[in-house]
């Protein structure tokens, strides 16, 4: 038995939780702040 | 060693840890934005983990676990939706914006933000009180799950658990403050990951892995592996909106975003935080799961605490215990500062005008802590009947009062004053009403209250007079 025993749509929780973490992530690395009050 | 001495072992050093970050915290905390902002000075880590930990209280662990039991693994999707908007979206679209702008407009409170940012002092008025009244119902829910945590799991009685755990959060707030709230939360929750990963592993290991247990609930009913399965889309998607978008308006989440200390913190901070929400999909598969070892429970809220007993040993208890005690305490902490700044920061100070130099106001701040602490105590040791009614409501009626003013005060120039004002007591008596009607048509009372403060806030803008330019520009223009 695989993981893929749960039904896809059940398992695409988890799967959209590991997109976020993957987007934030990607949007770290891509923002630009500028601390003016530094 | 006995069961008893284990668990007092572990939980006396957790308290006593926290203990020692309340003092060390106090020798910190010298004005009163150290006490209600930490100076706004607070790293990535402690300012994303401790979120985390705000945004999970005790009630979601044990109330997670139910909603497992009851609905089987679509629930997951509650906390996949909790990572999605109720963290990667709201830090993205939220807190680099309102770090700027409330530093900008040199705010430390959500109603005092809605004073610069509306011109309203009704709006500062309105919102403080409805913070710090529906935030003490929030806070008697919280201390009441601290104390049946206690009761359940190690047989203390209620009243003693409600006392240990409350009294130790009232010494490290009222002398530490933001400070200490963010740092015993950022241990909390460490140890709330440790106690939920721990509980995980060896729950599925009992159910011989994931798969089997999946496949034992599918034979048990096929709806407690699919989705929407036995909940259907509507009950699934409706609580899981609720729970991951009403926290935009909660004070005590989005304190984090204005005291982070520098903008660029937000690169490293929103990943640690989306990645410790993922934290949130736990108690909903262990509560899944639990349903193969207890499939006749009476009360779904004992899924989680009888999953402790069968599969963990002592040790893992004690940790576990400790674990939901610092989803509890984190977030009745992180509320108590909120509800204390609302009182003192903004009602008396700049509603009432008392003018106080800092020194008085930092001690006048403790004292209201200690004071609104004992107040919660009290009534959580035998909370009247409308209090419990309130206590499932409470956040909503905050939130319906101040999601579209915060979110709008970030991005609408085109918000006016009277639709601001109008959409915040729409929104309010909306959501109170509905509770009032014990929720007809079985909707929770956040999805009107919501839905009228942004009609509200729309129609009458369009009808009303805009803000200046100049009074624009000088909020939203950047130097």
């Amino acid at each position: 038995m695989s993981i893929l025993d749960i039904p896809i749509l059940t398992f695409s929780a988890v799967i959209l939780s590991v997109i976020c973490v993957i987007v934030a992530f990607i949007w770290g690395v891509l923002h630009k702040p500028k601390d003016k009050d530094e | 060693m006995s069961n008893i001495i284990i668990y007092s072992i572990v939980i006396l050093s957790y308290l006593l840890l926290l203990l020692i970050i309340g003092i060390i915290s106090g020798r910190k905390t010298r004005d009163t934005s150290d006490f209600f902002v930490g100076g706004r000075n607070i790293g990535p880590w402690v300012t994303s983990l401790s979120y985390v930990a705000a945004y999970f209280s005790s009630v979601v662990i044990i109330g997670g676990g139910a909603f497992g039991w009851l609905y089987g693994m679509s629930t997951l999707w509650i906390g996949a939706i909790n990572v999605l908007l109720g963290t990667t979206v709201c830090w993205i679209v939220l807190g680099p914006r309102m770090r700027e702008i409330t530093h900008k407009l040199n705010v430390i409170t959500i109603p005092e933000f809605f004073k610069k940012r509306y011109d309203s002092n009704f709006a500062l008025i309105f919102s403080s009180l409805v913070i710090a009244i529906f935030l003490i119902v929030y806070n008697v829910s919280m201390l009441k799950g601290m104390g049946h945590i206690f009761e359940v799991l190690i047989g203390i009685p209620y009243i003693y658990g409600l006392l240990i755990s409350s009294l130790i959060i009232l010494f490290y707030v009222s002398i530490g403050g933001y400070i200490a709230v963010v740092w015993t939360s950022f241990i909390q929750a460490w140890i709330m990951g440790i106690g939920l990963i721990l509980l995980t592993i060896i729950t599925l290991k009992s159910a011989g892995g994931i798969s089997n247990a999946a496949f034992n609930l599918s034979a048990i009913n096929k709806g407690y592996v699919e989705t929407p399965g036995v909940w259907g889309w509507q009950g699934l998607i409706s609580y899981a909106l609720i729970v991951s978008f009403g926290v935009w308006g909660m004070p005590q989440l989005l304190v984090r975003f204005y005291s982070i200390r520098k903008l660029s913190f937000f690169k490293i901070g929103t990943p640690i935080a989306a990645l410790g929400t993922c934290l949130a999909l736990l108690p909903y598969l262990n509560g899944a799961v639990s349903r193969i070892l207890f499939p006749n429970l009476k009360n779904p809220d004992l899924a989680i605490p009888m999953l402790v007993k069968t599969v963990l040993n002592p040790v893992g208890s004690s940790i576990f215990l400790a674990a939901v005690l610092a989803a509890g305490m984190s977030t009745f902490s992180s509320v108590l500062i909120i509800i204390t700044g609302s009182i003192i920061k903004d009602f008396l100070k700049e509603g009432l005008k008392l003018n106080y130099d800092d020194k008085r106001m930092l001690t006048m701040s403790k004292i209201a802590t200690l004071i609104v602490g004992i107040i919660s105590i009290i009534i959580a040791v035998k909370p009247p009947a409308l209090v419990l009614a309130l206590t499932a409501f409470s956040w909503a009626i905050i939130s319906c009062t101040t999601l579209w003013p915060v979110l709008f005060g970030l991005y609408g120039r085109w918000v006016t004053k009277a639709g601001v004002i109008s959409s915040m007591i729409g929104g309010f008596t909306v959501a109170l009403i509905w509770m009032i009607l014990k929720q007809p048509f079985k909707i929770h009372g956040f999805i009107p209250g919501i839905i009228t403060g942004l009609v509200v806030i729309i129609l009458v803008s369009v009808f009303t007079r805009k803000y200046d330019k100049e009074f624009l520009e000088a909020i939203y223009h950047k130097k």
